[in-house]
């Protein structure tokens, strides 16, 4: 009974210091766990090297990138080559001056009565073409001799009404290639957007 | 002073030169009117600027070289280079971005064209860490700045500035900044911080409240969040100077969402506590406690949490967190040892780089329900994410998955090209369309005497009958006509069309890079994924140690506990038995 009165105030003093040190010690633990290296140092310096050799790869990756650029280059060539000889080759190209009055959706292409392309355009594509970009919609094989080419344009027009226009060339395909650019233009005097089909 | 004189001076002298002359470009910059950016003359170029602004840079440089080898570039020639110039930088090709502006300024090039190029210049050195480089290209630029980089011009000159702790000139160029530009708030801020860091405490102070007015007069997310930021950095130094009540103040005004609002939380939570303030630290640990448990904050307030009962003395509630506590934990650490076998999956860090982006802006990283694989993976590389190295590593397996999958295109395209090349070289001969034509012919000459058979057949009927035959008739020798005519144009035809041997060695040449590009950029692939897994793997120890150290702390926590409550027992046991501890 003795022995057991002892271990149990044994066993106390033990609780009582092991609270005792808990409690001093929770708080500064909690706070200062920023300043505690959570992974092992190996591990973390491996990392570390191993992006260090992605440093190493960086000219690699370059030299690839640049030689791709090259061979797609050297691709595109061969392949217009191959479909689309200088001698039928026929392109057309949509360009936007301005675009204060008219918010281009979408373009439907005819070529001698069929239709040969549609587009609808995303914000990001509306974007490059106010700023200056001109838009490849399409790449055809032609006769020599007349062919009549019409475009129609829907998009919002002037107080955001829907608005909807075509427009039409007729155009004689000589022996080089061909280039058509469909043309949005701002129209400053009459407040309102002209469409234009013009021959290169 | 000019430029010349510029590079005779020491080495900081001049830098300091520099960096004055930048400001007084800023100056000129602002009060000088504008030349008209030149239209496109050219279609190609045009072509060029339509992949370029929706920042296809790849495809516009491959527009460039095309333009320029079927020398369609007669009229903007000058542009498109300097274009090329940055589209190559942004790219990712340094090196030759450099070669590109040099080649350009060692030519006969308009002023305006060398100011670009100077600017382009200085931008590559800054982006390399040359800031001395990169200050002393942005001095040489003469007159006025090209309209379309008058901005970004300006942008990194003040950052030039900042960096080489020149802050006069830094907040004159400052005054300089358009109204509304998107890059005046992080200016500031920047300047705000490198203030900071030299010790001119007041100075940052004034920078970061104008941060959190700029929040104010533009409440847009990345504003919003630029005056959290600057809201923690004031509570950080008021907590520095002892003003508790101060940086409170600070982090009450930062938002309870968004990217910064877990340390904003926790901060705030550890000020209360400071403060004596149990009852107001509890709702912000409390909202902390519900979030993800990978996020780092949210592991700490658990305990803390705990901890902060334990101290009010609700022993029962304190026990309860750190049983949930202890819970969540095991939950983590299963999540992390499931997030390690899923980027050890072939195709996970494909998938993972491609639609990082669109992860990004769909999650707030808070206990969203994952729908796909990578999706567990994120939340443990947020802070990853923002570190430069493993961003690099992002960028460049994310160029490379789209170099893999053009070269697959063209891999595809090959066997069409080949197809046509075979048809072709086996197709019509001279003799073939001989044949053809001789069989056409005698076709022609049957149907033509049918049809005058019917048209005689015709003329026995009665007149009203016949006007029913007539306009079939008359379509009929239409197409007879039509017919004639492409008859007419095959037998002009002298030798059918062949492919020329030149083609066909071409395209095969072609189709052998094809095939060892992709195979490069597959060893590539290889290599990065290798070190993408590393440092993935040791970014999850990092969570794993951290969230089993606080494991054990929870542990600890309801150890204490149940040690205080059997303690207790036995003393109100002895305290009844009438026994002496």
């Amino acid at each position: 009974m003795a022995l057991s009165q002892d271990k149990k105030l044994l066993w106390t003093y033990l609780s009582v210091f092991t609270l005792i040190i808990l409690s001093l010690t929770v708080e500064q633990a909690l706070a200062a766990n920023n300043s505690i290296n959570f992974a092992q140092d190996a591990k973390q310096k491996g990392a570390q090297a191993a992006l260090q050799t992605v440093k190493k790869l960086s000219k690699e990756i370059q030299q690839l990138k640049s030689e791709v650029v090259d061979l797609n280059k050297d691709l595109r060539l061969m392949e217009e080559e191959l479909l689309f000889p200088t001698s039928t080759q026929a392109t057309v190209f949509v360009s936007l001056d301005i675009g204060q009055f008219f918010t281009l959706e979408s373009i439907k292409l005819k070529l001698d009565d069929k239709q040969v392309a549609s587009h609808l355009y995303s914000e990001k594509q509306r974007q490059a073409l106010a700023r200056g970009g001109i838009q490849r919609l399409h790449m055809t094989n032609l006769n020599q001799g007349k062919h009549t080419m019409s475009a129609f344009f829907t998009g919002l027009g002037p107080n955001g009404r829907p608005y909807k226009r075509a427009s039409e060339i007729s155009f004689t395909k000589g022996k080089g290639s061909q280039y058509i650019e469909l043309s949005v233009v701002d129209d400053l005097d009459k407040q309102e957007p002209t469409f234009v089909i013009k021959q290169w | 002073m000019t430029p010349s004189n510029l590079m005779n001076n020491m080495a900081f002298k001049h830098m300091q030169t520099a960096c004055a002359y930048c400001v007084v470009v800023c100056a000129l910059l602002f009060s000088a009117s504008y030349v008209s950016a030149a239209k496109v003359k050219d279609l190609k170029y045009g072509g060029i600027l339509f992949d370029y602004y929706q920042q296809d840079y790849f495809q516009a440089l491959v527009g460039y070289e095309y333009a320029k080898a079927t020398n369609e570039l007669e009229h903007n020639a000058e542009e498109a280079r300097l274009l090329q110039g940055g589209m190559t930088l942004s790219y990712g090709l340094p090196d030759e971005a450099q070669r590109i502006f040099k080649e350009l300024l060692d030519e006969k090039v308009p002023q305006e064209s060398r100011n670009k190029a100077w600017f382009y210049l200085a931008k590559l050195y800054y982006q390399k860490g040359e800031v001395f480089n990169a200050a002393k290209n942005l001095s040489r630029i003469q007159g006025s700045v090209p309209k379309d980089v008058a901005e970004e011009f300006n942008y990194l000159a003040t950052l030039i500035n900042i960096k080489n702790q020149h802050f006069d000139a830094a907040v004159s160029a400052l005054k300089f900044v358009g109204k509304n530009s998107v890059y005046e708030p992080y200016l500031v801020f920047n300047l705000a911080i490198s203030q900071l860091n030299s010790g001119q405490e007041e100075a940052c102070r004034e920078n970061l409240l104008k941060v959190i007015e700029f929040g104010k007069q533009r409440p847009e997310e990345e504003f919003l969040v630029l005056a959290d930021r600057a809201k923690q950095a004031l509570a950080h130094l008021s907590v520095q100077n002892n003003n508790l009540i101060e940086a409170w103040g600070f982090l009450q005004n930062v938002r309870t969402t968004g990217l910064y609002s877990n340390r904003a939380l926790l901060s705030y939570g550890w000020t209360a506590i400071k403060l004596k303030q149990f009852n107001q630290a509890i709702p912000a640990l409390k909202a902390l406690n519900k979030r993800s448990i990978s996020i780092p904050e949210v592991q700490e307030a658990k305990v803390l949490l705990g901890h902060l009962y334990e101290q009010k003395g609700a022993t029962r509630t304190a026990l309860k967190q750190y049983l949930l506590a202890e819970k969540s934990f095991k939950e983590g650490v299963d999540s992390i040892s499931h997030a390690r076998k899923v980027i050890a999956g072939q195709r996970i860090p494909e998938e993972f780089v491609v639609n990082l982006e669109a992860m990004m802006d769909e999650t707030d990283w808070y206990g969203s329900e994952p729908s796909i694989d990578y999706t567990k993976l994120t939340p443990f590389l947020v802070e990853l994410m923002s570190s430069n190295p493993f961003h690099s590593v992002i960028k460049e397996l994310r160029d490379l998955y789209a170099i893999r999958n053009n070269l697959k295109y063209w891999s595809r395209q090959a066997l069409e090209h080949q197809l046509i090349i075979k048809h072709r070289q086996q197709g019509l001969t001279s003799k073939i369309i001989q044949g053809f034509i001789a069989k056409t012919e005698r076709k022609q000459e049957m149907f033509e005497n049918e049809i005058s058979d019917l048209r005689l057949h015709t003329m026995t009927l009665e007149v009203e009958e016949q006007d029913r035959f007539a306009s079939i008739i008359e379509s009929t020798d239409k197409s007879f006509e039509f017919l004639d005519d492409k008859l007419t144009k095959v037998k002009a035809i002298k030798e059918p069309f062949r492919q020329s041997e030149k083609n066909v060695r071409w395209a095969k040449k072609l189709h052998n890079r094809i095939r060892k590009k992709l195979v490069n950029t597959n060893k590539l692939i290889k290599k990065l994924e290798h070190v993408m897994r590393i440092v993935v793997n040791a970014e999850l120890d990092n969570h794993e140690e951290r969230m089993r150290y606080y494991w054990a702390q929870a542990r600890l926590g309801k150890a204490r506990l149940y040690d205080r409550t059997l303690n207790n027992i036995e003393n109100e046991q002895m305290k009844k038995t009438g026994a002496r501890p």
